[in-house]
Parts: C-alpha cells; structure tokens; sequence
C-alpha cells in the first residue's frame, strides 16, 4: 500500500476561530457528509463518507473531537462508502477505502461504524512508525501512565474502560503510542467492547454512553462506549509512563497482581509491538527506556471494583525509590 | 580466533542478571544470559580463542577451567556465531 506520507502525525491544532469546532457541532447540513476533517489523538482523520447515520454516530461517540476545518495536511485519508449498484436494495453494504485502495471486503450497511473503527487502526497499525505502537490499553492519572499490553480477549479493553469511569484519564483501549521521548501519546477511540463486556460496562458504569450493538460481527456482538469528555479534549497531552501491567481477566479469582523483571517485560513488550522489528535499533532504544522508567507487573483479575482499588494503590516508580 | 560482527554498532540493554542486544546486521534481538553476554563481552573488546575466553571467565567466575567448562564455552560461542554475533577473525 502505498501513501506513507499522508501519515505525519504533524496535524496541528490551530488556534483560528474558525477551526475551534467540535464534532457536537455538527449541522444538519454537515450530518449528511460528506466529507470532514477531525482530529484523533495525534492524527487528523479526513472521512468521506456518504451514509448520513454514521455521521451522528460520530458526533456521539465524540462529541468533543475538534473539527479541523478547512482541513489542514490530513494523515488517514478515509472514505466509508454505500456503494451504488442494485445490490443496495436487497442487501446493502459498506466500503472502507484508503487512498482509493479497499483492503476489506464490504461491510453490511449497519456495520459502518465498526468498519471505519477498525479500517483506521489498520491503518495507524501499517503506518504511524514514528511511534513505536503497542498493542495495549493505556490511561493516566496525575501526568503518570499506566500501559496494559495484551493480546486480544484478555481483558485490556474493558479493564481500560472500567478505569476510565473510576478518574483515569483514557488514552487509548488499543494503541500505546511511545513517542521519541518516551511519552505515551494518547489516542483516544471509541472503545469496542465486545460479547460479554458490554454487560459487565453497563453495570459497572450505568453512566457510560454506548452506541449501538452490532450483532453479528466477525468479533460477535460489539458496542462502542464513548471516551470521557476529558479523554476526547486533552487527546494531545501525552503522559510519562510509570506502569506496565500485563492483564489477563480469568473469570472467578482474586486480584493477583504480581511484579516481574524488566527483561520479561522488555521481551514481552517487543513480541506484542505492532511495529518493533520495523523500528530496528530506535525501537530497541525506545523501548529498553519505556521499560527502565516503568515498574512492571503481571495482573490476573476478574472483579473490576477489586483490580481498580488495587491498580490505583500503586506507587510511582519515584515515589517508590525514595 | 573471533570477534565481534559489528561491535560498534551492537546495542545493549542490560538488567540483573541478564541482557539484550540488538544486532543492527540482523535486526535481530537476542536475549542472552549472564555467561553468552560475558562472552560477547569479551570478544567486543578484543579477539579472542574459545581457549582464552575460557580461561578469563573461568578465573573470573571463580570456576575450574576443566573439560566440562571449556565444553560449555564452546558451545555458547558456536551459538553466538550461529546468531551472526562473533565471527571467525581473519
């Protein structure tokens, strides 16, 4: 695929007035598409996109989003399209295109949303490497970050979520963005909560907004929870790491929080990077710094008041060596 | 007699007891234990035979320089150089 250049992360937020909008200001006119700039944590995401539905979806689920308008150098050039054809009178689809390139089959219509949530992490995925990207969930409080990397169905993304509502900042349920200086960039995305994770989400935060469920995806049943105000307005303040936390939900166990070495954490680290190998000798560095700022540690979990009221008793490595 | 493939240029990362290091010829990131990174270590600094790598790290580890010990240097320089690390001296 071609189109490394459209992916900068160098969107800059401007001070203009006329650039100041959010995506809860969308107006009708705006609603029906079709095209728009946003800002998504370090990058600006230009979407056309001519289903009107997911338009509002996006102005629920970020309601805070600055409007980048008019667009300034976009980094994912997206466009989620309803293809024409007879097709869309008896069962209509969906098209994520990137650079006129579709690396997916069609979506069902109703699935538009899923499509462009996943087509744009694909994409930060295979292009952002001026970040050396972890496969995690991250969040922060107090400046400090705490990383969870996980394989998928470990829990990372619901444990992120649980933690969002308990005044941790979310930075991302999926990406641990490490800059050059060993911050963590946020990214924060609507949260894809999966299967049974929705429910837990529901109970254990009633406040929380979800957009639909969409049944019948290939990860099953997914709804979308949308990040906090505060996750969505401050999605260009990074956060100095201070914990990594490999979790693994295990249903009916006590929270078990264990620490391991840093040379565990480093090679566990590295297997779970979307792009390390990629990043040769500077993700051997980035990543040798994330580990030694950080203390590191194992997580079994299942009650999620339990792990929260343990997580947030840890102390900062420097606090710690005091 | 080895040396080191690109000493220069190896990266280290280094924690208790064991190490990384990053090969920038290979791209390759090996995980080493105390006794291969004292190795590569040595062959770094200077070229070495397994003989002479033997004997220092036997005298420095406090150990007998017997034949099960020459034996198991042997074999970790056999791997390093399988691992591009260290290679024949010219």
């Amino acid at each position: 695929m071609e189109g490394e250049s459209h992916i900068t992360g160098e969107g800059t937020l401007s001070a203009g007035p006329d650039r100041t909008r959010q995506l809860s200001q969308l107006t009708p006119r705006e609603e029906k598409g079709p095209c728009l700039a946003f800002r998504s944590g370090p990058f600006v995401i230009h979407l056309t996109c001519n289903y009107p539905p997911l338009w509002q979806l996006l102005k629920r689920l970020y309601p805070e989003s600055e409007i980048i308008n008019p667009p300034t150098i976009a980094d994912i050039h997206v466009r989620i399209i309803r293809p024409l054809g007879l097709r869309r009178w008896w069962r209509p689809q969906i098209q994520f295109e990137i650079d006129g390139e579709r690396p997916f089959e069609p979506f069902p219509l109703e699935q538009a949303l899923p499509m462009l949530e996943w087509g744009t992490n694909y994409c930060i995925a295979l292009r952002a490497h001026h970040y050396l990207m972890l496969h995690s969930g991250a969040v922060e409080r107090n400046g400090r970050a705490m990383i969870f990397p996980a394989m998928p169905g470990s829990g990372k993304s619901t444990l992120s979520t649980a933690l969002s509502f308990r005044g941790w900042r979310l930075l991302s349920d999926e990406f641990g963005l490490v800059q050059p200086d060993g911050m963590i960039h946020p990214l924060p995305r609507a949260i894809p909560l999966k299967n049974q994770s929705i429910q837990i989400i529901r109970d254990f935060a009633p406040d929380a907004i979800f957009g639909p469920e969409f049944h019948g995806t290939r990860k099953g049943t997914v709804a979308h929870v949308r990040p906090s105000s505060d996750s969505l307005l401050r999605q260009t303040a990074p956060a100095k790491p201070a914990w990594i936390i490999f979790p693994h939900y295990r249903k009916n166990i006590d929270t078990q929080l264990e620490p391991i070495p840093h040379s565990l954490a480093f090679s566990r680290l590295a297997q779970n990077s979307f792009n390390y190998s990629l990043m040769a000798g500077d993700g051997f560095r980035r990543l040798g710094t994330l580990v030694r700022s950080c203390d590191c540690y194992s997580l079994d979990y299942s009650d999620l008041d339990k792990v929260i009221n343990t997580l947030s008793q840890l102390q900062t490595p420097d606090e710690s060596t005091d | 007699m080895w040396v080191a493939t690109d000493p220069s240029h190896l990266l280290w990362e280094e924690w208790e007891f064991d190490c990384a290091v990053f090969n920038p010829c290979t791209g390759q990131t090996h995980y080493l234990d105390p006794l291969p990174a004292e190795i590569l270590r040595l062959v770094c600094q200077t070229r070495h035979t397994t003989r002479t790598i033997s004997k220092y790290l036997a005298a420095e580890s406090e150990v007998e320089c017997d034949t099960v010990w020459k034996e198991k240097v042997t074999s970790l320089v056999k791997e390093l150089y399988r691992l591009d690390l260290i290679e024949p001296a010219n």
